[in-house]
């Protein structure tokens, strides 16, 4: 019986190990930069006074608007817990540090500032019904991204910049994938981190196991 | 039952746990307190068979921690790190399975499996009875309702057993789902049974009767104010959440919770509570004590001082990996303490928890 449930055990600690491997192993491969053949815009705006546009290419027919801000290579801070979605909670250093701050930390009661989201349709900003991890971008659309005051269903438009206006230079392009050497800490750093960790979990094993042989004894 | 700890020691280890526990979503962290509740639990339900049930129930809590971790994978589609790409034309599923929703939905299992862990300890050296002597007065009926509650999972679960034992031995065989309804329906009259043999009890005991009597004046009165300080901690909260700036919500809370615990404590001496049997502290109890202040202060300390130590959220723009540091890490092996004392007591004080003697009168 016990040697069953010993068996049983390691059985389960192997494939715990073989799926842990599995993630690292898959997680370890560095992505490449893609090159893009198709092309949407993209109007941040942050304030009446600050208004940056990127040209993002993506090499996919059809990318989320999520997609579309993530590689335009502003940093980014998200909720993907939502209900509904992935709520953008903060784009470049405007907006909320999630999750150490509510998503919506400006948007409590009134007056409510949080990152409203639009598409720019016949030449005027449309408030976005779905979220941006919903919505597909093509080739040729413009999308906006707007830090202001409003209520659910409405908020501050950016300003109307069309297509050609953002995409109409070759020198302004971006879109990037991060790579992945970047998501990984260097060996010396995770062994830094590992090794105290595995240490103190290997002596706190190792004591119960002490512990409960010592009970056995007659 | 005979205990190893003193109640209040063992509640004050068991608050400073549970507090880390729930501070914290770094992985490594929470892997540390769990391997220390492994060896508690290891350690201090050697000999004991009514545990069965409750390493049942943590089968079950490792299940739901692997649900969680696949159904955060399936579903967000967030982060760096793409494992895979399933089709996005699949409704709710479909799009890129991300390193970070495994990691994070791993994380919240982890953190759920670590609570159910403790408070699987936490009964093996609280039974109802003394469950019931450190709750509060004004929390009696709510204490005997938990004490119900904690013993009649373990007792339902007893009772399942010995049902599906006594069908199997009737020739009844457990294939598809609906043939456990022969295991249901005699569970719940069982159940049933168990409620009222349980009621009868109390009332035979005198449940209920042992309240000094108030003025209906007073009665009244009292009802008034928990209404009135319930409404108020209602709209305090209504207030602070819509209008934060305003210190009117804030005060209102302040002020509500402040007349319930005036309320408590008068609903609190009116309970007659008689005790047969003293507590002793000991020692052991004192090194306990001492582990869960230093586990509560680590645990409120960091999250004052520098809450970046607890912090981790695998999503963009933070770090993919968690980090570990020998503090606060250091000080989470304090979560093992029980059983390392457990351990420095044998044979006798142990061996006479577990038959029962040797305890003063």
């Amino acid at each position: 019986m016990w040697h069953h449930k010993r068996g049983n055990l390691l059985h389960k600690v192997a494939l715990i190990a073989l799926w842990i491997t599995l993630v690292l192993a898959i997680a370890s491969r560095p992505s490449h930069a893609q090159e893009g053949t198709h092309q949407a815009g993209l109007v941040i705006r942050y304030s009446d006074d600050l208004v940056e546009t990127y040209c993002v290419a993506f090499s996919e027919p059809e990318i989320s608007g999520l997609e579309l801000l993530r590689r335009s290579g502003v940093p980014l801070v998200v909720d993907p817990t939502q209900s509904w979605g992935v709520a953008v909670c903060k784009i470049g250093e405007q907006g909320c540090d999630y999750p150490s701050q509510p998503c919506f930390c400006q948007c409590q009661g009134e007056p409510c500032v949080y990152w409203a989201y639009y598409h720019l349709k016949d030449n005027q900003w449309v408030y976005s019904e779905v979220g941006a991890s919903q919505y597909m971008v093509r080739h040729g659309m413009v999308e906006g991204w707007s830090w202001g005051e409003g209520l659910p269903g409405q908020g501050t438009p950016p300003p109307v910049i069309s297509f050609a206006q953002i995409c109409g230079t070759s020198s302004q392009e971006t879109g990037r994938v991060l790579d992945g050497e970047t998501l990984l800490p260097s060996l010396t750093n995770l062994a830094a981190s590992v090794l105290p960790f595995a240490a103190l979990l290997a002596a706190v094993l190792a004591s119960g196991w002490v512990l409960v042989r010592r009970r056995r004894q007659p | 039952m005979s205990t190893l700890f003193h109640p209040w020691a063992w509640l004050a280890w068991t608050a400073g746990v549970g507090l880390t526990a729930v501070l914290t979503r770094n992985p490594l962290y929470l892997a540390i307190l769990m391997a220390g509740l492994l060896v508690d639990w290891m350690v201090l339900s050697e000999g004991r068979t009514r545990e069965r049930p409750w390493s049942s129930l943590l089968r079950v809590a490792i299940w739901i921690a692997a649900i969680s971790t696949a159904f955060n994978a399936l579903v967000v589609h967030e982060g760096r790190v793409v494992l895979f790409r399933l089709p996005t034309r699949w409704p709710v599923i479909g799009g890129p399975i991300t390193g970070e929703a495994v990691l994070y939905g791993f994380t919240t299992g982890l953190s759920l499996v670590t609570l159910v862990t403790l408070f699987a300890v936490f009964q093996l050296e609280m039974p109802p009875s003394q469950w019931l002597r450190v709750i509060p007065g004004f929390l009696y009926v709510g204490g005997v309702v938990t004490a119900i509650g904690i013993a009649f999972v373990p007792a339902t679960w007893r009772a399942a057993q010995d049902i599906y034992d006594a069908q199997r031995l009737r020739g009844h065989r457990f294939r598809r789902v609906w043939d456990y309804w022969a295991l249901v329906t005699p569970l719940l009259v069982d159940s049933l049974e168990r409620s009222l043999q349980l009621a009868e009890a109390m009332t035979v005991r005198g449940f209920g009767a042992h309240l000094r009597p108030w003025s209906s004046r007073t009665q009244v009165a009292v009802q008034l104010g928990l209404w009135l300080c319930l409404a108020g901690l209602a709209s305090g909260a209504f207030l602070r959440a819509y209008w934060p700036a305003q210190p009117a919500g804030t005060a209102l809370l302040w002020v509500s919770s402040a007349g319930l615990l005036l309320l408590f404590h008068m609903q609190g001496r009116r309970v007659k509570r008689s005790r047969y049997r003293r507590w002793y502290w000991r020692h052991r109890d004192t090194a306990l004590l001492c582990g869960g202040i230093l586990l509560l202060l680590t645990g409120l300390g960091t999250r004052l001082l520098a809450p970046h130590l607890w912090f981790y959220y695998p999503y963009p723009p933070y770090p993919f990996w968690p980090e570990f540091r020998w503090f606060p890490g250091g000080m989470l092996v304090l979560a093992a303490l029980p059983a390392w004392i457990a351990g420095i007591s044998q044979p006798t004080e142990t061996a006479n928890r577990l038959t029962g003697q040797g305890e003063r009168p």
